[in-house]
């Protein structure tokens, strides 16, 4: 009796699940196509259901892209391993920026099992080193992008490794690697001459030589990022600037060798320009930002922080020059005055696009500056730290032009009302109504 | 919410955080009294100390805690940006190092090595230089110190470590009076660290100079008495023993003295006594060492006691009123009454032997304690408390509360001291 109870019970559930709905309704392809737009948690979730759905939700196909930053970063390599084994080569893109604790032996089978990864995200895994970009290199010739931001054991043998079997590079960022190379970067720019996006910040072994051999080989790069390679001149941008047209963001922060002969030939070659960092670049002069202003107009994010010989001519050229300015740090800039701020509040780029501004530690800015700004309907956050003429009645009436603007400075928040005690009716209905 | 209400925060933050990143000798944290603040940084450095103003301890301080509270409840602790996480988790032990929360989540990243432990010693360091009497973050620096010294050091940088957290335990004990967590961490580095044991020595005198500077100190006193007992424990011939022989000619000399006549009778005692009086006498000590360590048993022991009975002595007279002082003499006066019980137990145990017959073991047990009070190390000890007793009667105001305290202490000897010893009288002079 019993016994037959338990069998009618398992039964039902059997049919219960082919006869689900969801499940007659739509065919297996259909489930597993819309599996496929789900993240990793739903597809978790939706694995834990039934047994014909942990089956479907757990096809490799739809592992194709997985990103584990926003989902776990504590895995150990074993997760990798069998994560490998079950994508195998759907696996198109995945991200394990963070994972601290993977090491080459996961990646090394990674490499083996999912051949046609494309996009793959290591940043801060330190643990791996100069053997898994070798095995990359065997295994996974389509890849694009990598990133291997932090990995600080990785030398020049992994960038000769990339470039032999990776030639459809076209986006890495090694930055943080502090061990590579002029001769690594030369044998990549000679390897992946699709190569658009190069980031290599705080590698201050990268020198002119090897800035000169990526822009003679990679004449699509986009995106330049030598920030702190502290070794770079003027020779190093001149090439770049001459090779690569299509330059959209370069940062030079941190490359205080730098004159204005940069700026000048960036302005003559480089019109596409949109980003420019040169925070720390103290040699350049108005002279420098004035060729720039006169020919890249479509330059939107600007970081010149403690560029200290700027005035206020550079804001002059820049507010006439560029009118999609959307982002300007001028923090340390100890030469500009309330005069440069009017400029920059009278221009165009002001009243439609600047969101965003800078002004940190300007010794001589005003609370005449502030006034000046009120145009800039835009504006969503400045900074004002250290600005000892700037004083609270001054941002005060910004507010009150600007009412949604975040003002950065260090003075104390208008402490809210006090809440009042007790939300409670002081009388009962009755009382009131008596 | 709480970033709207004050973006600056996180620069004030991150200003705090460069101070330490610059200045690895940092010594101090302050909160200065600027109610208003202008546009410029709270954060002062100067002369490896760092000043915060206090318009902004407020709002950062909620801004810190709120942001951590947030990212707690969301659990998302171990995913945030470590940069920024540093930063919060600094100014927040800075600001409030009494909160064992925070604590835990830095033991969580030392945990996880995330933060260096050598790191985390000086930031709970200058967390305690505003705070001396945070017992949490003590309790963290024992942690973090258990931690480094499970791995073998080498011997310079165990020596750094011990000097170091002593360093550390006497700022807080100089801060803050009676700073118990201080001294319970300085016992507790003593008893731990390792190189420890070769410092006794050097914090014997330590101490001496503190308790004379700090007299109504029970914390300090309590150090020097744990400090008492460990140095009975590990004694042996030492460059003290000069420093002793001092003291005990002049702690002696009262035996010389007729009043006490008739000890010689005893012959119990009258073997140590000989022994040590005379020798004690000789102007050019002829061994090596002034007051044979090796050759007299309990020598040092009784040496250590009279020095510390001698200091009290000198302080009680010089600070009346201090009741601290008469407890730390009561703790000596029960040291030296156990070791006088067992100078007496070890000299009759001797003579039993040179009288060839065993004594049954219940008249032994009676005759050492009727005969106790008769041992002249005890006589001479009762001798020392009738003297300054005797001499605390006075009339001004603190000196009528130490009279009241020397009261209290005739009270104890009494009650405790002496109807331990199964009828005897309390002891007296002859020259009463």
């Amino acid at each position: 009796m019993i016994q037959s109870k338990g069998n009618k019970l398992e039964l039902r559930r059997v049919f219960m699940e082919e006869e689900a709905l969801i499940n007659k309704k739509l065919p297996k392809e259909l489930l597993l196509r819309i599996f496929s737009c789900l993240d990793v948690v739903s597809l978790c979730r939706c694995a834990q259901v039934s047994k014909s759905w942990n089956i479907l939700a757990l096809d490799g196909s739809n592992w194709q892209r997985i990103d584990l930053f926003d989902f776990q970063t504590d895995v150990e390599g074993p997760v990798i391993e069998n994560l490998s084994r079950r994508c195998g080569g759907f696996l198109r893109k995945l991200s394990l920026r963070g994972c601290q604790s993977i090491a080459d032996g996961s990646m090394k089978l990674f490499a083996q099992l999912c051949n046609n990864v494309e996009d793959l995200n290591l940043n801060l895994c330190k643990k791996i080193t100069d053997s898994t970009c070798q095995a990359l290199s065997k295994h996974c010739p389509k890849l694009q992008r990598l990133d291997l931001g932090s990995c600080t054991v990785i030398s020049d043998l992994s960038l000769k490794a990339l470039a032999d079997g990776c030639p459809a590079l076209t986006h890495l960022n090694i930055s943080w690697c502090e061990n590579v190379t002029q001769n690594g970067v030369e044998a990549l720019a000679r390897g992946c001459p699709k190569l658009r996006s190069f980031m290599c910040c705080g590698c201050t072994q990268v020198n002119d030589a090897a800035v000169n051999v990526l822009a003679e080989h990679c004449n699509s790069l986009e995106v330049v990022n030598l920030f702190g390679c502290n070794n770079i001149t003027d020779e190093a941008v001149t090439r770049l600037a001459d090779n690569c047209y299509g330059l959209r963001y370069l940062c030079l922060s941190g490359c205080p060798l730098l004159t204005d002969t940069s700026l000048i030939v960036l302005a003559q070659q480089c019109h596409l320009l949109s980003t420019l960092e040169v925070a720390g670049c103290s040699q350049f002069t108005d002279t420098g930002f004035q060729a720039l202003a006169r020919s890249c107009h479509l330059l939107e994010k600007m970081d010149l922080e403690e560029c200290i010989l700027i005035t206020d001519t550079t804001l002059m050229h820049l507010g006439m020059g560029c009118p999609r300015l959307e982002k300007l740090s001028l923090s340390h800039c100890e030469l500009i005055t309330d005069e440069g701020i009017r400029h920059l509040g009278m221009s165009p780029c002001a009243a439609e696009n600047l969101t965003v501004l800078e002004l940190d530690n300007c010794p001589l800015i005003t609370d005449a500056s502030l006034d000046n700004l009120v145009s800039c309907h835009n504006l969503q956050r400045i900074d004002l730290y250290d600005c000892q003429l700037i004083t609270h009645t001054g941002i005060r009436r910004l507010r009150s032009n600007l009412p949604n603007i975040m003002v950065h400075a260090y003075f104390a928040p208008v402490t809210p009302p006090p809440a009042v005690g007790g939300t409670r009716q002081r009388y009962c209905r009755c009382c009131v109504i008596l | 919410m709480s970033e709207d209400s004050f973006p600056a925060a996180e620069k004030i933050l991150t200003d705090i955080e460069n101070v330490f990143k610059r200045d690895k000798d940092l010594k101090d944290f302050e909160i200065l009294p600027v109610t208003v603040g202008e546009n410029k940084s709270p954060v002062i450095h100067a002369e490896h100390t760092l000043g915060l103003q206090q318009w902004c301890v407020r709002h950062l301080y909620l801004h810190v805690y709120h942001k951590l509270m947030n990212l707690k409840q969301q659990q998302r602790l171990r995913r945030e940006d470590p940069v920024v996480l540093s930063r919060l988790l600094l100014g927040a032990v800075l600001l409030n190092p009494e909160c064992t929360l925070l604590w835990n989540i830095r033991r969580d990243f030392v945990v996880m090595g995330r933060f260096d432990p050598i790191c985390e010693l000086h930031v709970s360091a200058i967390a305690l230089s505003r705070r001396p009497k945070a017992s949490e973050a003590f309790v963290y620096r024992r942690w973090v110190l258990n931690r480094i010294i499970a791995s073998p050091l080498e011997d310079a940088s165990s020596y750094h470590l011990l000097e170091e957290e002593l360093r550390v335990s006497l700022m807080a004990a100089d801060r803050y009076p009676n700073n118990y967590y201080a001294w319970n961490h300085r016992m507790w580095i003593m008893s731990h660290l390792p190189k420890a044991s070769e410092m006794l020595s050097a914090e014997w005198t330590f101490s001496e100079t503190w308790v004379s500077r700090h007299v109504s100190e029970h914390s300090g006193l309590q150090y020097r008495q744990y400090l008492l007992k460990k140095v009975l424990q590990h004694l042996g011939h030492s460059e003290w023993c000069l420093t002793l022989h001092k003291t005990l000619v002049n702690f002696l000399g009262p035996l010389k003295n007729s009043t006490f006549y008739g000890l010689e009778d005893f012959h119990l005692s009258k073997q140590l006594h000989l022994l040590i009086t005379e020798d004690f006498e000789k102007k050019e000590p002829c061994t090596q060492c002034p007051i044979f360590c090796e050759q007299i048993p309990f020598v040092l022991h009784v040496g250590l006691l009279a020095y510390d009975l001698l200091l009290v002595t000198e302080l009680l007279t010089l600070y009346p009123g201090h009741e601290a002082l008469w407890c730390h003499r009561r703790f000596i006066l029960f040291s030296l009454y156990s070791l006088s019980k067992e100078v007496f137990a070890k000299l009759s145990e001797d003579s039993d032997v040179t009288d060839g017959i065993p004594l049954p073991k219940t008249q032994k047990l009676s005759v050492l304690e009727s005969d106790f009070k008769d041992c002249f190390l005890w006589r001479l000890v009762m001798w020392y408390e009738e003297k300054l007793l005797s001499g605390c009667a006075f009339k001004t105001p603190e000196e009528c509360y130490q009279s009241k305290l020397a009261h209290r202490h005739r009270n104890w000897i009494d009650n405790i001291l002496i109807s331990r010893v199964p009828g005897a009288s309390p002891p007296r002079t002859q020259n009463e």
